[in-house]
């Protein structure tokens, strides 16, 4: 089947909605999914799967010195990627040039810090996202745009993300990265493609977030129907 | 005032206080003005020459069948297929879960082919439970006004134009009951458009949409009745069909629109403010420009004369601004042109004297006269709406934001049942925002985030003893507060992107955001049927295709019988 980015983002965002993801997260994980699958990355499978079984779950956190380290418990971080790309954003923005990073543990599908990250490159920040030792590494500079390495973008598995951020560039000297998945050219061409030719989208995974969505709607009552509720009744006139 | 002073090419008197404008019985008195989507998209229009073609009219002789319209513009070519089927009278009944229409549309990018066009034709007549395509800009569906569509084809089929009266009466031969864009349906996403050179401000594709409808009303009367009577059939008459507008149904489902893009109704709000602002500020009004207002003043009036609604609060109100504007216009003749600024003259002399609906009609009447002042603010009208939490802030300082920007919030008790009588939700028949009475109705649990004003005075309660911690901390900890803390923090420059009233009163009139949002698309003749949706015309006076080159192509606000 294939939808429009704006319908990706509302049913997500609906669906993240009807499964008590808080107000506002929602939204992150609904613009997340249509800004992944615009660029033919894997926002609606991951959203279907960690929607459907969401339970939501707070953070923990130890601060080190310029380190913050929390622990995800095993749960997904989709609720919490617009939360914890800010954190990482206002850490860097008081230090200005200096790297901050933090680090989760046992944290599940961390793909949805990507399009946090992105929304806030224009405030100057740079962010490099590691995880799983890494088997991706993930790249959002204002100047240079978006690169992703690696492709274990849909596993299921709780792994350990490492933010960075800071003003300016990041230090090239990271981690070895795995191979280029994809670099910010490949990645505009296919958003191009999108919204040339809409997305096509797993279906099981859209029918489950359409039935999550659902959840969001009010059957109609007695008194609903009676008012009228803006409807016209006879447009017979 | 950040935003007059960056449009302040043109000197401009102070911007109103968002107080002032922003509360609904003031939003619910606006009426059409120049840069009104319909008068800039028609401007545009005759500006650059666009052409508008039949590419295919393939009707029977009861007027069914397919039909294609081709617009040409200098950044490329456009296309509205229009599908108009047989429907019995029971089947056109309620708007919003109908199965069938008398005619569905659908504009297109470029010039669909065949193949694309028997596509649409398996897809479009079937409306939400059809699929578009990424070619596709507008879905949109209309059913015909039984009490006029008849009474015209009749007429032009004996050889005799329709009765002026019937005409001016209904005001259009079609009304539509949904127009939909944005990537509903399968349909292309936003950014096709604002990315591009044409129909990139808000709403153009949509209003464009409704405009090639209207022609193919007037195309299809003239059709059924020359086939009807093939010898003695004539054509309805160009100043009749400029009588003409299309009808519109418009329910709940726009109002929680203008509280879910508070950056664009802040765009919006702004260019109407600065363009008063503008002309209130200009120093002598010369004759010519005088005469335009004091003409189209008198034009008003006639408009108001025959403005009619069954709405008991609008009749009232009607009833008063006819009275109050012949007033006005005894005082205008020659009261304020040997004043200094006269035009601010007027709009104080309105204040103080007329009514919110007088005040609001006479803001329209003054932006006339001055195209070179106000039209060029049509451009900026569109946002990216990003809306950004500021995750440094302390939370100190997101108090201090909040009784800096959202005082009239804080002044309502929200632990009285009154102040929160309504809930907004949508509905699971209809899949349309809907209001429900919160103490007697369920649903209130699924509430749609209308109610900023209850949600700011939250917050504003829970930072009660606010420290230095950063928003970000804040948010982390407790995420629940993150909608509304980042539309708080982006709005801080937004002087009228909240609209200043408790949308959960249980004296709160949904009618008035239908209306503030209507006026900007352009809209006439306000009939409220209830205190939740309007009957409205669009395009009533305006210039047909071929008339849109004309000089006075862009003379149509307040449109009204002849004197």
């Amino acid at each position: 089947m294939r939808v429009s980015l704006n319908e990706i983002e509302k049913v997500c965002e609906k669906a993240a909605c009807g499964v008590g993801v808080p107000a506002g997260a929602d939204s992150d994980i609904g613009f997340g999914a249509a800004w992944l699958e615009a660029r033919g990355l894997p926002g609606v499978t991951v959203a279907a799967r960690d929607l459907a079984n969401f339970e939501y779950a707070g953070l923990t956190w130890r601060n080190s010195g310029a380190e913050r380290y929390g622990d995800a418990q095993g749960s997904s971080l989709l609720p919490h990627a617009g939360g914890l790309i800010d954190l990482a954003a206002a850490d860097a923005l008081g230090a200005r040039g200096e790297l901050k990073t933090v680090t989760l543990a046992n944290a599940r599908s961390p793909l949805f810090l990507l399009p946090a990250a992105v929304q806030r490159l224009e405030d100057g920040c740079t962010f490099r996202l590691t995880w799983d030792s890494p088997k991706v590494a993930a790249m959002a500079d204002g100047d240079t745009g978006v690169t992703i390495h690696g492709d274990a973008l849909l596993s299921d598995a709780a792994t350990t993300l490492r933010i960075e951020a800071v003003v300016g560039d990041v230090d090239s000297k990271g981690p070895p990265s795995p191979p280029l998945l994809c670099d910010h050219e490949a990645l505009e061409s296919r958003l191009a493609a999108s919204l040339r030719e809409g997305v096509a989208v797993d279906q099981a995974s859209w029918d489950r977030l359409q039935e999550l969505a659902a959840r969001t709607l009010v059957p109609a009552s007695g008194e609903s129907r009676r008012r009228g509720a803006g409807a016209e009744i006879d447009d017979n006139e | 005032m950040k935003r007059a002073a960056e449009t302040a090419a043109p000197p401009a008197a102070p911007l109103r206080p968002a107080d002032e404008v922003m509360r609904l019985e003031r939003l619910g008195s606006f009426h059409q003005t120049r840069i009104s989507f319909m008068r800039s998209l028609l401007r545009r229009m005759a500006r650059e020459a666009w052409r508008i073609s039949r590419a295919r009219f393939d009707l029977d002789d009861d007027g069914y069948g397919t039909a294609v319209y081709r617009v040409e513009t200098p950044h490329g070519d456009f296309s509205l297929a229009a599908f108009s089927d047989a429907l019995a009278p029971e089947e056109r009944s309620d708007r919003v879960i109908a199965e069938k229409w008398d005619a569905t549309f659908a504009l297109t990018l470029g010039r669909p082919d065949t193949e694309a066009i028997e596509r649409l034709r398996q897809n479009v007549p079937k409306q939400e439970a059809g699929r578009c395509s990424a070619r596709e800009l507008v879905l949109s569906r209309a059913n015909k006004s039984v009490r006029l569509f008849e009474t015209v084809v009749a007429s032009l089929a004996e050889g005799r134009q329709p009765p002026r009266q019937a005409l001016a009466e209904v005001g259009y031969l079609m009304r539509t009951t949904a127009v939909y864009g944005n990537g509903k349906f399968g349909l292309a996403d936003r950014p096709v458009l604002h990315d591009g050179p044409v129909l990139n401000g808000p709403f153009q594709a949509e209003m464009l949409t409704v405009y090639l409808i209207r022609t193919f009303t007037f195309d299809l009367v003239d059709h059924v009745a020359a086939r009807r009577s093939p010898a003695g059939a004539v054509r309805l008459a160009p100043e009749l069909k400029r009588m003409l507008g299309i009808g519109n149904a418009t329910g709940l489902g726009m109002a929680p629109f203008l509280v879910g893009h508070p950056k664009l109704l802040d765009r919006w709000i702004t260019a109407r403010e600065t363009a008063i602002a503008r002309v209130r500020a200009v120093e002598t009004a010369e004759p010519a420009r005088r005469a335009r207002f004091l003409a189209l003043l008198d034009r008003a009036r006639r408009h108001v004369a025959a403005w009619r609604t069954d709405d008991a609060r609008l009749a009232a109100r009607i009833e008063r601004l006819g009275p109050e504007l012949a007033t006005f216009a005894e005082w205008v003749e020659d009261g304020p042109w040997g004043s200094p600024r006269p035009w601010g003259a007027i709009a104080c002399r309105a204040r103080e004297q007329l009514s919110i609906e007088a005040q609001e009609m006479v803001n329209s009447l003054i932006l006339e006269p001055y195209p070179d002042l106000v039209d060029g603010l049509e451009n900026q009208m569109g946002s990216d709406e990003r809306m950004a939490t500021d995750p440094r802030m302390t939370l100190a300082d997101l108090k201090r934001l909040i009784e800096d920007r959202y005082g009239w919030a804080l002044t309502t008790d929200f632990d009285r049942p009154a102040a929160q009588h309504l809930f907004w939700y949508v509905s699971e028949e209809k899949l349309e925002p809907r209001l429900g009475e919160r103490f007697h109705e369920p649903g209130a649990d699924k509430e749609m985030r209308t109610g900023v004003a209850r949600d700011v005075r939250r917050l504003y309660d829970r930072l009660t003893g606010a420290s230095g911690e950063m928003v970000a901390e804040f948010l982390m900890r407790e995420p629940e507060w993150r909608h509304i803390v980042r539309r708080v923090q982006s709005l801080a420059d937004c002087d009228y992107g909240e609209i200043r009233d408790n949308l959960l009163a249980e004296d709160c009139l949904a009618i008035d955001m239908l209306r503030c949002k209507l006026s900007f698309f352009g809209a006439s003749k306000f009939d409220p049927k209830s205190d939740r949706w309007v009957r409205i015309t669009l395009y009533q006076g305006a210039p047909t295709v071929d008339e849109l080159g004309r000089a006075d192509a862009d003379d149509w606000i307040f449109a009204a019988p002849e004197a």
